[in-house]
């Protein structure tokens, strides 16, 4: 539960750091990460059903789940290196609206599987319910921290406090609403960040309280990663993530040109988008209460496993062969 | 005579500007590494316009074709400009004017590809990452190389002119600097900045120049970052102590300027002038940065002081009655600048505003694209 909330806090401030407005100026961005995560998908979907004969139920579920990447590392890394550039901005945004897909496509799955095992209206208004639902939620929670910066005056450590209220407000409430506390807070960030001109909340993100949020963040996901149950789970969950990859660097390196970038630092969007992390594993969780499902759960779990350890690796990698980092110590 | 310093003559007081434009993360407003994918975007949708790289990645160029005209001039920049902007939407990177980004680090910055830049960086070391500053310059036509230097001596009475009415630096790494134009100060520390050595003609100088070659300090005239320099290869004389404006109209404006009081100068068969023309040079150069307008400058044969303010103003009087009519709103937006005050005004004004530089960085943005 804790590191579902402290999640919140940080997909918050992907969320400020996401510019919706670029997507308006370049539409390629989401032919990109609609490409990246369709050919992701089918690529995962493909080494389970053919390579290791899975059912089409379990592949597709694994799919959905580790198409996905995770954001709050990336950006982790890049504020750590102060990475700045167009590898880490892309992958920050790749990673985000792959995330959104996700947690849709995960909903959209799980209600149609859980209503008769098949495509059915509810299971498509579902996921829309849990868009709109959420986003008018963030909306909410923007307002009233904008609301209690304006008020209070608010900076640095306090506007922290604020944030993580908020935050534990969207986690409390989203779920009896039937609404997902993840998409929830990072509408909360974006609406702040598309809403915030004269940046009144900005100072967030400099806080000695966000860095230890940061760090507990991660000790916490560490602490919650499964082990493999066998090797034969490693494995496949190995190849799983050898296939993610590859399928997620091809897709950027083919799609960079369109979208105003070059094939090369394409290439690099591609890898420095690999971590997959703890929004995985919230999704992992919602898919093992179907007991049908514990296995695609299982395989899931364990390319959660390998990408939490070689994800910030190759983000890092790649951030600095695209010579991004600012900080020199770094 | 060597090859290097062959003057091609040019039409004289034709003018073309160079403008070195900031790259800016939009989310808040610090400088950003974009200079090697903005560049080719450009190239591609816009294969004849100008655009290069500059020192860091968080520079790009931008240079106009040969003009006359204030109409002429300003369409080019407003379509450098257009196409500069719209490619860097594309990457989600701002572009804006001004001297000096308010709030850099410079050790955060990148030097750019290129021969010239690894030269320069291996040469300067941490100088050439400090060079992260954004000029105009201003090229007028010659029609000879004893032309050019008797206007490169001729336009230092108005340097003082030429930076106050560019001013658009006055902070620097967070702070104001009580200056308002910071940049120069940047220039300052390069061995080879300051002004031209007192020579009389072409033949003069290329002595001088053979020399300086000899020494093994500089092999060609970029490696001079004076004031004001010739630039025999376009036949041109270069100006380039201003701070880029905010606007390109300004940019516009002040190449009319230059190319007004290098028409009154060319205009005299002979420059009368003695190494004395330079003995205030200095501290005229000084209260222009430091005061902007409000500065005293003293004048050399006069030893009279007076505002700088009121100097522009003689100087523009003079030159509108003999301005062509289509200069005539380049005039104008100079004697607003008078009025209202420059962009280093601006900036401080947006500041006390807002109290946060980033947010000025964004006004910056907005009004560099029209917008504001």
């Amino acid at each position: 539960m804790l590191l579902e909330a402290l999640a919140m806090v940080l997909l918050f401030e992907v969320g400020q750091r996401v510019p919706l407005g670029w997507l308006r100026r370049n539409p390629w961005l989401i032919a990109v990460s609609l490409g990246e995560c369709a050919l992701t998908f089918v690529a995962i979907y493909a080494v389970l059903a053919i390579a290791f004969s899975f059912a089409p139920l379990d592949s597709v579920f694994v799919a959905a789940l580790c198409m996905t990447a995770s954001p709050i590392v990336v950006m982790s890394v890049a504020k750590d290196l102060g990475a700045r550039g167009q590898v880490s901005e892309r992958a920050l945004l790749y990673c985000t609206l792959s995330s959104v897909y996700g947690v849709l496509l995960v909903q959209f799955f799980v209600t149609g599987y859980r209503v008769a095992a098949h495509v059915d209206l509810e299971s498509v208004v579902q996921p829309v319910f849990q868009l709109a639902g959420s986003f008018l939620l963030g909306t909410v929670a923007s307002l009233a921290l904008r609301l209690f910066a304006s008020v209070t005056r608010a900076r640095d450590e306090l506007l922290t406090l604020g944030v993580i209220c908020c935050c534990v407000l969207l986690y409390a409430y989203a779920p009896p609403l039937g609404l997902s506390p993840i998409l929830a807070a990072l509408f909360f960030g974006l609406i702040v960040r598309a809403t915030d001109r004269l940046h009144r909340v900005l100072s967030h993100e400099t806080s000695q309280t966000g860095k230890i949020v940061t760090i507990a963040y991660f000790i916490l996901v560490g602490a919650s990663l499964p082990r493999f149950d066998s090797w034969i789970v490693a494995g496949i969950a190995a190849a799983v993530a050898a296939a993610r990859l590859v399928a997620k660097v091809a897709a950027n390196a083919a799609l960079a040109s369109p979208s105003a970038l070059s094939a090369a630092k394409g290439t690099l969007v591609g890898i420095a988008s690999a971590p997959l992390s703890s929004l995985a594993l919230t999704l992992v969780a919602s898919v093992a209460q179907q007991p049908e499902l514990a296995h695609a759960a299982q395989i899931s779990a364990g390319v959660v496993v390998f990408m939490a350890i070689v994800g910030p690796v190759l983000t890092e990698l790649s951030l600095r062969k695209a010579g991004e980092p600012t900080r020199h110590d770094a | 005579m060597s090859e290097a310093l062959e003057f091609k003559p040019s039409e004289p007081l034709t003018l073309g500007v160079e403008l070195e434009l900031q790259l800016v993360d939009r989310r808040d407003g610090d400088l950003t590494r974009a200079a090697s994918d903005l560049l080719p975007l450009v190239q591609k949708r816009h294969p004849r316009l100008d655009v290069k790289l500059e020192i860091t990645e968080s520079m790009i160029e931008v240079a106009t074709g040969v003009h006359q005209t204030y109409p002429s001039v300003l369409a080019d920049l407003r379509a450098l400009r257009d196409a500069v902007c719209a490619a860097a939407e594309l990457l989600n990177v701002g572009v804006c004017g001004g001297g000096a980004h308010p709030f850099q680090v410079w050790t955060e910055r990148h030097i750019a590809e290129g021969p010239r830049m690894r030269y320069i960086s291996e040469l300067y070391g941490y100088l050439a990452k400090q060079f992260t500053v954004f000029g105009q310059h201003v090229h007028i036509g010659c029609a000879d190389a004893d032309a050019a230097v008797r206007l490169v001596h001729g336009l230092s009475r108005y340097v003082p002119h030429f930076i106050a009415l560019a001013a658009s630096s006055p902070f620097s790494h967070g702070a104001d600097t009580a200056f308002d134009c910071s940049r120069m100060n940047t220039v300052a520390s390069f061995p080879l900045s300051g002004r031209m050595p007192f020579v009389r003609d072409w033949a003069e100088f290329t002595d001088y120049f053979g020399k300086m070659q000899s020494t093994g300090i500089v092999s060609s005239m970029k490696d001079f970052y004076w004031d004001i320099r010739p630039k025999p290869e376009y036949g041109t004389v270069e100006v380039r102590v201003f701070d880029t404006p905010l606007t390109v109209e300004r940019a516009a404006a002040l190449a009319i300027y230059t190319q007004g009081v290098a028409r009154a100068i060319l205009a005299q068969p002979r420059l009368e002038l003695t190494e004395d023309a330079y003995l205030v040079y200095g501290y005229n150069r000084f209260e222009a940065c430091r005061f902007g307008l409000q500065g005293e400058i003293v004048d050399p044969s006069t030893r009279e002081r007076r505002r700088l303010v009121d100097d522009i103003r003689e100087t523009l009087d003079a030159m509108g009655q003999h301005a062509r009519p289509e200069d005539k709103a380049a005039l104008r937006e100079i004697a607003s600048c008078l009025d209202a005050g420059n962009d280093a005004e601006w900036l401080r004004n947006r500041f006390a505003e807002t109290g946060s530089l980033g947010n000025v960085v964004g006004m910056q943005l907005e009004r560099f694209a029209g917008e504001l």
